[in-house]
């Protein structure tokens, strides 16, 4: 497994394991103090900072002499990116048009949900790049050689 | 110039005239007062449809010996999709920052901002899209693998 492969699996985890955390916590707290309260679960989101921490974890080793990131990964990162930006307009048209059909063109909706928007929008494109990563690493030869 | 040189500078001249007519719309509607009908002049965004006519003006080969769209044109094509993706996420992200910034957290915007918002990101993404491809045909990639001339040659 490549660095590139190691750091999709790690985003890939960081965000499926936040996010359910966040839901369990918010399911139980509803359960047990009720609705306003238990949106608290969703201060656990703040972990999603652990993606900022990829150059750091998956740092190329001082004095390692082998190749990093040749035109192959270049070309799946591209795709990944590509990939991903093809779902971010259908995400994002979806993201401005279902308020349209809950509550109306000329409903209001609060200015702090357009960043809660882009985050989660965001958070589903890192996981389409991570899965299309793997997948076309995936698709290589003997040990993704 | 090949076809999608052309297509870009299609695309190019038709959004920053269309952007160039709804700027100068608002600016009539803003000194002439707002009025609920006077709106209904920005109805003339259907000029927009004029870009999928693109796909028509360009379709024809330019020359039946001549390869079209060959690994270069490829690898362009991504790469000024990964701009126009990174450029976009730049833009919306300002966006948020100048929406917080004047009408502050609590403050509401209309369902409708959003589907202008959309559309105003299209128009961006068509600029962004157009240019950077001008950009690496005639710059960055072109210098790097050798720009093509107009009989097909690698100069």
């Amino acid at each position: 497994m490549n660095r590139w492969q190691k750091i999709a699996w790690y985003n890939l985890i960081v965000i499926v394991t936040v996010f359910t955390l966040s839901g369990v916590t918010i399911a139980v707290l509803t359960i047990t103090q009720g609705m306003p309260k238990a949106l608290g679960g969703l201060g656990l989101l703040g972990f999603l900072g652990f993606l900022g921490l990829t150059p750091i974890i998956f740092r190329k080793k001082k004095g390692e002499l082998k190749i990093d990131f040749d035109e192959r990964d270049q070309v799946i990162w591209m795709r990944a990116n590509v990939g991903a930006y093809s779902v971010f307009w259908l995400v994002f048209t979806a993201a401005c048009m279902i308020p349209w059909f809950i509550i109306g063109p000329k409903g209001t909706i609060p200015v702090y949900v357009l960043p809660m928007m882009l985050g989660g929008i965001g958070m589903f494109l890192i996981v389409v790049q991570s899965v299309l990563t793997l997948i076309q690493y995936g698709r290589g030869g003997k040990n993704h050689e | 110039m090949n076809k999608a040189q052309k297509c870009a500078w299609f695309n190019l001249t038709l959004t920053l005239v269309i952007t160039a007519l709804h700027a100068s719309a608002f600016l009539m509607i803003a000194m002439m007062g707002y009025v609920p009908g006077r709106l209904n002049t920005i109805g003339f965004i259907v000029v927009f449809g004029l870009i999928g006519i693109s796909a028509v003006v360009f379709r024809r080969k330019q020359k039946f010996s001549k390869v079209e769209f060959d690994e270069r044109d490829k690898f362009i094509n991504k790469k000024v999709l990964v701009v126009d993706y990174f450029f976009l996420w730049a833009i919306l992200l300002a966006g948020c920052v100048v929406f917080w910034r004047y009408l502050g957290p609590e403050g509401t915007v209309r369902v409708y901002a959003l589907c202008a918002l959309l559309y105003g990101l299209f128009l961006v993404a068509m600029v962004v899209h157009s240019v950077a491809t001008l950009f690496l045909y005639g710059g960055g990639c072109g210098a790097k693998f050798g720009a093509i001339t107009e009989t097909g040659e690698v100069s």
